[in-house]
This record gives structure tokens, C-alpha cells and sequence, in this order.
């Protein structure tokens, strides 16, 4: 079993909800996708191959300032469970760590992960450089990729086209090889029914949105990674403060939509909260798709302050924890064990004890007795 | 790539629109196209690869090989990746189409690799611009192969 508590949160520094506006935006991701010149991209080159990138981006990594004490993970040496505790972490994609038991991750496949920052080797491309940010912070997040992608290029020779611009296995990534998605929850337009037409308006704006757990996934507790759909013809910067700008525009219109709810349907959404909260407190058998759905009106309850003793901080590391892969790791317990759905009803229960504890002693005496 | 309205079809024209000050590609299949009063020829292929992949057959009808990493079309159509870096100068008359089609553009104004911004790139640079004048000559595209030319002879 690998020990994740190694690395300084985690990995998943994000769920502190430390950043800007991070009730509604869990988290911004960006990642620039690399490839080293003197090799063919990963489709097409040999075991050898990629475990001579792999030898070259950990000497490169050893050396630089924020990934010199970076723990790494061959994704080909690790069992199952393990790989899919990875994935649910957003630590490695789908395609890198295979989580599901019958696929074998390619030879080579690794991740290295310190602090913010993360970098996937083997994937598509040689490496996919990452960092993840608290709540809506474009500009933090690649300002810290940027640093690094730039101490990794003093080291390795990136494939690099003075009129294609970066060089990567799909032609989609090519450029800048940068993709920036932000982590977004949009219960307010889910429950109004505009969602459909706010999706549709992204797709003409050149961006794209993913479920939970990213590329092909649904979504999942009105949880939306939004995403720019191009990575060439334009600058990082330009890139970046075009996807700022409508991402701000979307948080607009979900506040829109949230107080549309208040003033039309107040009791409607006063129930949908707490009958979220009140199951998530009391059920007894929890599925991860229910935690998530039941999370996402807990979470607008607290965003629109019906409900103030559940911190973001704690929402945030249930909807990681409570992950199949992270609640049968913990328990010690196969994925398939059919006691999965107490166990995760009995964690849930246990944290939302803690937190209504927490912020009771915080308030101290109540002088209005409780008063909902 | 798939139709951005309806989002079930291919989509088969794109459109350069203007929003809020800002240049985007919308990409619409044939239909959608149609409802909101575009015409699109109907013999327009409906596979925005097929082009870039008809046009790599025109590039070389012997072998059709990438020689970094010997990829040929039938590996692209099958895998949609690229072999090599080096694919990206063998094929990089017909990648131009692809690329105007996904992105809207054709050259990279980003950041470069540090080391990289000046003069370590020349040679790497003309190389670059014989291969792509080599295949323009051949694709008889002469506007572009002037443009070239005019390019390697301020480098040089
Ligand atoms: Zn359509
Ligand atoms: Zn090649």
C-alpha cells in the first residue's frame, strides 16, 4: 500500500478552500504537455524508451526547486487499488493509471507529485507538467507551471517547432500544449434548467467541460471542469485571461440562477438543502454517486448561507475520501466488499458530527436556542 | 471534431466569430450549418481529417513514411497521434490544414523553451523552412513556396 501522507498534504493541498471564491470553484488546474526530442511520442516507442524519459525527468526533477523532494509513483509496479487512489486524487489520468483492475499500465507510466505540483510521465505525451490550485486562480496556477516547466526545459531538450510551437502526440495539444480547467459546482443552473444552453454558449466560445473525473466522464454532483478547447494561435496569457473571463461570467450567471431559486422557490430549495444534509447525517448506506449528489445541495446550502456549520474544507475532503477507492484503502477492505456503502455512510456521519461539534463550541452558547 | 450545437454530428465548416473583442472558432456540422443560413457545398468532406489525410497521400505516393519514426497515414488514421516529433515536419503542409481547422491557426505565439527564444534556433529554423518549402514546391503551392523562400533567404 502506498503512503500518500508522505507527500505534504497529500497531494490534494487544493481541499483547503484557501483560494478565491473556492465555495463555488473547488479547484484551477493547469498543465502543459511536453515531449522530449530525441525520442518517438509514446504510442509509438518502446519500453527502453520510456524508461529512459522517465531516468531523465527524474534527475531533471531532483534538480529543480519545486519538485527536489517529489515523491514518485511507478503506475506499473502499483496494484489496483493503489492506482485507482491515484486517479481518484487527481494525481494521474485515467489513461496513466489504468485504475480498472483488467488493463496493465504501460511500462514506464509514473507520477511525481510535490506540494501543488505534479508531473505524468508516459502519458500521451512524455510529460504532462501540472499544478492544481485552490478555488478560481488562473493565473497563480500557471504562473507556478510556468516556473517549473521552464527549470525542467533548462534540463531537457523539449520537442519544440519555431512555427508549431511545442510538440505533442495529438495535434489538438500542439502549441502551447496548455490546458486550464477549473473545477466548477453549478447547482443553481442544473436546478433552473439553463445549464443545457450555458454549456452550449462554452462550446461556442472555444472552451469545453468535463465531468468529475475528467476526459469522457459524466458529471457528477453538478461538478463541471471547464476548459479551454485550443492550445495554439495564442498565448499562454492569452489563453488563460480568455478562460478567466467567461469562467466569471459563468460563476455570474449560477449566482443569477441562485437567486432566482431564493425568490421564486425558497421553500423548494430550503427542503432540497437540508433533506441533503439530513441524509448525509443520518443514512446508513451511502453510494458514492448519492454522496455526491447529496454533497452538491449541502455545498449550495452553505454557498448561499442556509447552512453554517459544515466548513468547505471538510465538504471538500468527503468528496475525496469518500471515493470507492479511498474508503476501501482506508478500510482496509476489497472494492467489491458489499459493507462499502455503510462504511461510507458511517464516515460521512462521523465528519458532519465533528463539524456541527466544531462550529457549536465556536459559536459557544446559543442565545436564540437554535432557531432554524 | 464534433458539431459544437447540436453536438452529435461531425462538424464540417467552422466559423470565425467575434465575441466580446475576441476572435473564436465555432465548429457546426452540416445541418446546423444550414439552420442558421450557411451554405456548405455538399460534397465538402464530412471527416475534418480527411483532408489533412488525403493530402498527406498527395505528399509521398512511395512511401509515405515519417523518417523519424517510419508512422505512415494508415498509423495516423488509425491512432489520431503522430509518431514523432519529426512528423510534425514531414507532414507539415497538410498539418497546416488540420491545424486551421481544430485551431484556427496555424503558428505557435506562446512561450518558447528557455535558450530557445534567439539565435540557438536558426539552424534548426532553416532546416525547417527548406523540408516545408520542399513540400510546397511539390503540392504546387507557389504563393506559399515564394513566402518561404522570401523567410530562409532574411535568415540566412
Ligand atoms: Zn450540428
Ligand atoms: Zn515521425
Amino acid at each position: 500500500m502506498i503512503d500518500l501522507s508522505l507527500i505534504r498534504d497529500g497531494g490534494i493541498g487544493w481541499l483547503d478552500a484557501s483560494g478565491p471564491e473556492s465555495t463555488m470553484v473547488l479547484s484551477t488546474r493547469v498543465r502543459v504537455a511536453r515531449n522530449l526530442a530525441d525520442h518517438p511520442f509514446t504510442g509509438r516507442n518502446t519500453s527502453d524508451d520510456r524508461l529512459r524519459i522517465l531516468g531523465s525527468v527524474l534527475q531533471a526533477a531532483s534538480e529543480t526547486s519545486t519538485l527536489n523532494e517529489a515523491l514518485h509513483f511507478r503506475m506499473d509496479r502499483l496494484d489496483p487499488i493503489d492506482r485507482l487512489v491515484l486517479f481518484e486524487r487527481h494525481l494521474a489520468s485515467r489513461e496513466l493509471s489504468c485504475p480498472e483492475p483488467e488493463r496493465t499500465p504501460r511500462v514506464g507510466a509514473a507520477v511525481l507529485a510535490q506540494d501543488h505540483y505534479g508531473v505524468m510521465v508516459n502519458e500521451e505525451d512524455h510529460l504532462r507538467v501540472q499544478a492544481v490550485f485552490s478555488g478560481f486562480d488562473p493565473a497563480g496556477a500557471h504562473a507556478a507551471v510556468a516556473a517549473l516547466d521552464s527549470e525542467l526545459g533548462q534540463r531537457l531538450a523539449f520537442a519544440f517547432h519555431p512555427e508549431f510551437g511545442y510538440l505533442t502526440a495529438c495535434p489538438t495539444n500542439v502549441g502551447t500544449g496548455l490546458r486550464a480547467s477549473v473545477l466548477i459546482h453549478l447547482p443553481g443552473l442544473v436546478l433552473t434548467k439553463e445549464i443545457t444552453r450555458v454549456l452550449q454558449g462554452l462550446n461556442q466560445v472555444g472552451l469545453t467541460y468535463r465531468g468529475w473525473y475528467g476526459e469522457g466522464s459524466e458529471v457528477i454532483g453538478n461538478f463541471f471542469q471547464l476548459s479551454n478547447q485550443t492550445t495554439l494561435g495564442q498565448t499562454e496569457a492569452e489563453l488563460l485571461d480568455h478562460l478567466g473571463k467567461i469562467v466569471r461570467k459563468v460563476m455570474g450567471y449560477e449566482e443569477e440562477a441562485r437567486a432566482v431559486l431564493r425568490r421564486d422557490a425558497p421553500h423548494v430549495l430550503e427542503d432540497k438543502v437540508w433533506r441533503a444534509y439530513g441524509l448525509l447525517r443520518y443514512a446508513r448506506a451511502l453510494s458514492f454517486e448519492e454522496v455526491m449528489n447529496l454533497l452538491s445541495g449541502v455545498r449550495l446550502g452553505v454557498g448561499i448561507g442556509l447552512i453554517s456549520d459544515v466548513g468547505m474544507y471538510s465538504l471538500n475532503r468527503l468528496l475525496v475520501f469518500a471515493q470507492p477507492g479511498h474508503l476501501a484503502a482506508a478500510s482496509g477492505v476489497a472494492m467489491e466488499d458489499p459493507g462499502l456503502p455503510s462504511r461510507r455512510a458511517a464516515f460521512v456521519r462521523r465528519t458532519l458530527e465533528r463539524e456541527a461539534d466544531r462550529t457549536e463550541r465556536a459559536r459557544g452558547p446559543d442565545p436564540e436556542g437554535g432557531d432554524v | 471534431m464534433q458539431c459544437m450545437r447540436c453536438k452529435q454530428r461531425e462538424s464540417v465548416i467552422q466559423l470565425h466569430q467575434i465575441v466580446n473583442d475576441e476572435q473564436v472558432v465555432v465548429h457546426l456540422c452540416q445541418q446546423c450549418a444550414l439552420d442558421q443560413g450557411i451554405e456548405v457545398e455538399t460534397t465538402f468532406d464530412s471527416n475534418p481529417l480527411s483532408g489533412f489525410l488525403s493530402s498527406l497521400e498527395q505528399v509521398s505516393p512511395e512511401t509515405g513514411k515519417c523518417p523519424g519514426c517510419l508512422a505512415t497515414i494508415d498509423d495516423y488514421r488509425i491512432t489520431s497521434r503522430l509518431g514523432c516529433p519529426k512528423c510534425y515536419t514531414t507532414f507539415a503542409g497538410p498539418l497546416r490544414d488540420l491545424l486551421r481547422r481544430v485551431h484556427g491557426a496555424t503558428r505557435h505565439t506562446g512561450s518558447r523553451p528557455p535558450g530557445r527564444a534567439g539565435e540557438m534556433d536558426r539552424t534548426s529554423q532553416l532546416a525547417d523552412l527548406r523540408a516545408q518549402l520542399e513540400v510546397a514546391v511539390a503540392q504546387e503551392q507557389f504563393e506559399r513556396a515564394a513566402e518561404l523562400r522570401d523567410q530562409l533567404r532574411d535568415l540566412e
